[in-house]
């Protein structure tokens, strides 16, 4: 009986063992993309998997050029049927939020960077997502209307 | 009223260059003024401070809330994680540039960072959800009253950074009205300078009027004089000619009817009177000639001619007077027949004038020769003297009126200087040429050319008539 219990135990704490390291295993997501369809979400390693775009450019809010790379806002913007002309609604982690054109992502390559300089970027410094507008490419980018959409640790795109 | 409008002009430059000057400067500080008030506007301080205190605030509500129960760790990790990324923010970029140039000390920044380095762990160690409210409010106390300390310190720099915002956006008010002024004086002196070149432009442009018109008037006047002098030569020989022509008849009577009752020296007397009567209507009548040839009222009267038969009858008549002078002619005729269509009067006139200067002017016991022949589409007459020549400052001045080339050796070769200027005007007329060569000491050829004509049909043997002798003999 003991032994019973034992193996039932045993089952159950390999059980339990297995949710504990399951648990944080499990992709947390981190971006909720929001239309009138429905939403989708997408964990850190999802947003990894798409196709990558590298932007390198300097903005306010960093003290030197820096390297950028995450899936193009174009493309998760394709993923869910959001087409040049919609109004994305992008919201932070504190609530913050902006009002950007879609055209934006159709026009530049506007990314959602997960990757600063190859490093995963901590809340601390504006991750997870950080959107970034490619400003050392386009010389009409520097204006401060685009300062204001440079979201940083966003957290969901709703269309409006 | 002459002005020195280069010097004045040159002086002008100065306030020009000075405007340029002016200009550059104000352009350059207001350039300098909008960069940094374009880094402050665009930066937006005051936003991105308020941001933080409010990030501030809401980490300290959560943990209180934490400490009821109503929230997380993992929520206070959150806010603690946004609120250092403000702090970041205000730390990098552009914001450091700022604060560095606004001069506001950003101390309490980094003395809220070091703290959340240090509050790092025990925020991290919170209890989980399931302690004790007892241990959960300590926890949270002990944060929550090192966070408070900051509350002072950021306060006052957010509002240091806003005053300092608006001192530069004052600032930069004041340069921009004292530009303007700047501004509005250089157009006012960009405004007179331009007041100042029209009005030296209308000048200028009333003296060249007052200029030309001073040319005009001269020109009018020159004129006038000179038809004043026209009017008088020929008002005064007029005049001279009737008296002349009765003083001279009555002298040709004297020596018809007194011929033997006047000794031999008296008749003399009279014989110089008679000569020098008769120059002096030669000069008259030249005197009238040139004046009506030069106011074009001469009318030639043309008709073909043969000019062989012209020269011939022209040197017959000249004869008698080279006779005198001891001096012959010798005209080798052509059998060409050299037709031309001239005014036979008027080019016996010259020719008469040519055939008698060359008597006059050659030397004793000379033979002139005189040719007629045909150059291509013109006839060509020459009168060869063998006399001094002419000398070759005088070339120029050899067809213009009144001009004598060293008078002849005695007062009866004496000419009015006017012979050869009317023989020019004729033979223009006639659409001809004039012209001499002079070879001083061995003689003068002068000559003429006229063009070719066609013989008439009708008339093959028309001797010319005999031409009233010309004047200048």
């Amino acid at each position: 009986m003991k032994h019973v219990m034992s193996k039932t135990r045993k089952v159950c704490y390999s059980l339990l063992a297995l949710f504990i390291i399951a648990l944080p295993a499990q992709a947390q997501d981190i971006l909720t993309v929001a239309t009138d369809d429905g939403q989708k979400t997408y964990s850190f390693e999802q947003l990894t998997e798409l196709p990558q775009t590298t932007v390198k450019t300097k903005n306010d809010y960093i003290d030197a050029r820096s390297t950028f790379s995450g899936p193009s806002l174009k493309m998760v913007l394709e993923q869910n049927g959001i087409g040049p002309d919609a109004e994305l609604k992008m919201q932070a982690l504190n609530d913050f939020s902006v009002t950007v054109p879609a055209a934006d992502a159709f026009n530049y390559d506007v990314i959602l960077a997960v990757l600063k300089d190859g490093e995963k970027m901590p809340i601390r410094d504006k991750g997870p997502i950080w959107v970034i507008y490619p400003m050392d490419d386009h010389a009409e980018l520097r204006d401060d209307l685009y300062n204001g959409r440079l979201v940083w640790q966003l957290k969901s795109i709703t269309t409006q | 009223m002459r002005i020195p409008t280069r010097k004045i002009r040159a002086a002008l430059l100065i306030p020009f260059f000075g405007a340029t000057l002016l200009c550059a400067g104000v352009l350059l500080t207001l350039n300098k003024h909008v960069k940094t008030v374009n880094v402050a506007e665009q930066s937006d301080p005051l936003w991105i401070t308020s941001q933080l205190q409010f990030e501030f605030l809401r980490l300290k509500e959560s943990i209180n809330n934490y400490a009821f129960g109503e929230v997380s760790p993992a929520d206070v990790e959150l806010r603690f994680n946004i609120a250092w990324s403000r702090i970041d923010v205000i730390m990098s970029g552009r914001m450091s540039v700022l604060t560095d140039e606004l001069n506001v000390d950003n101390a309490p920044i980094h003395a809220l960072k070091t703290t959340f380095e240090q509050l790092e762990p025990e925020i991290l160690a919170f209890p989980p959800s399931e302690a004790s409210l007892a241990e959960r409010s300590q926890a949270a106390r002990a944060v929550i009253g090192q966070l408070n300390a900051h509350d002072l310190e950021l306060r006052d720099f957010s509002l240091e950074l806003a005053q300092s915002k608006a001192r530069l956006m004052a600032d930069f008010r004041t340069v921009v009205v004292s530009l303007s002024h700047e501004i509005a004086y250089l157009l006012l002196l960009i405004f007179l300078l331009v007041v100042i070149f029209i009005a030296f432009l209308g000048l200028e442009l009333q003296e060249s009027r007052a200029t030309a018109k001073n040319m005009e008037l001269l020109a009018r006047q020159a004129e006038s004089a000179s038809e004043a002098k026209d009017k008088f030569m020929s008002a005064v020989s007029h005049e001279l000619r009737t008296p002349l022509t009765s003083i001279l008849g009555g002298i040709q009577l004297l020596r018809a009817a007194y011929r033997d009752a006047l000794d031999e020296k008296a008749f003399k007397i009279v014989e110089i009177a008679q000569r020098n009567c008769e120059r002096l209507l030669a000069l008259v009548n030249d005197i009238l000639d040139a004046q009506s040839i030069l106011a074009g009222k001469v009318h030639l009267n043309k008709e073909a001619m043969d000019l062989n038969t012209l020269v011939e009858s022209a040197v017959e008549d000249c004869q008698a007077y080279a006779s005198r002078l001891d001096v012959a002619y010798e005209f080798d005729r052509k059998d060409r027949e050299l037709f031309a269509v001239v005014d036979q009067g008027r080019i016996t006139q010259v020719l008469t004038n040519l055939l008698s200067n060359a008597a006059k002017f050659t030397s004793k016991g000379d033979k002139i020769r005189v040719r007629a022949e045909e150059t291509g589409d013109w006839i060509k007459v020459e009168v060869q003297d063998h006399g001094r020549g002419i000398p070759e400052s005088e070339f120029p001045n050899i067809f213009t009126r009144f001009h004598q080339v060293s008078p002849g050796e005695s007062g009866s070769t004496k000419s009015s200087g006017l012979g050869l200027s009317i023989s020019k005007q004729l033979i223009e007329m006639h659409g001809g040429q004039i012209g001499f060569e002079s070879v001083l000491g061995r003689g003068s050829t002068f000559w003429f050319k006229l063009k070719k004509g066609r013989k008439p049909q009708n008339c093959s043997e028309t001797k010319p008539q005999k031409v009233l002798k010309a004047a200048n003999a």
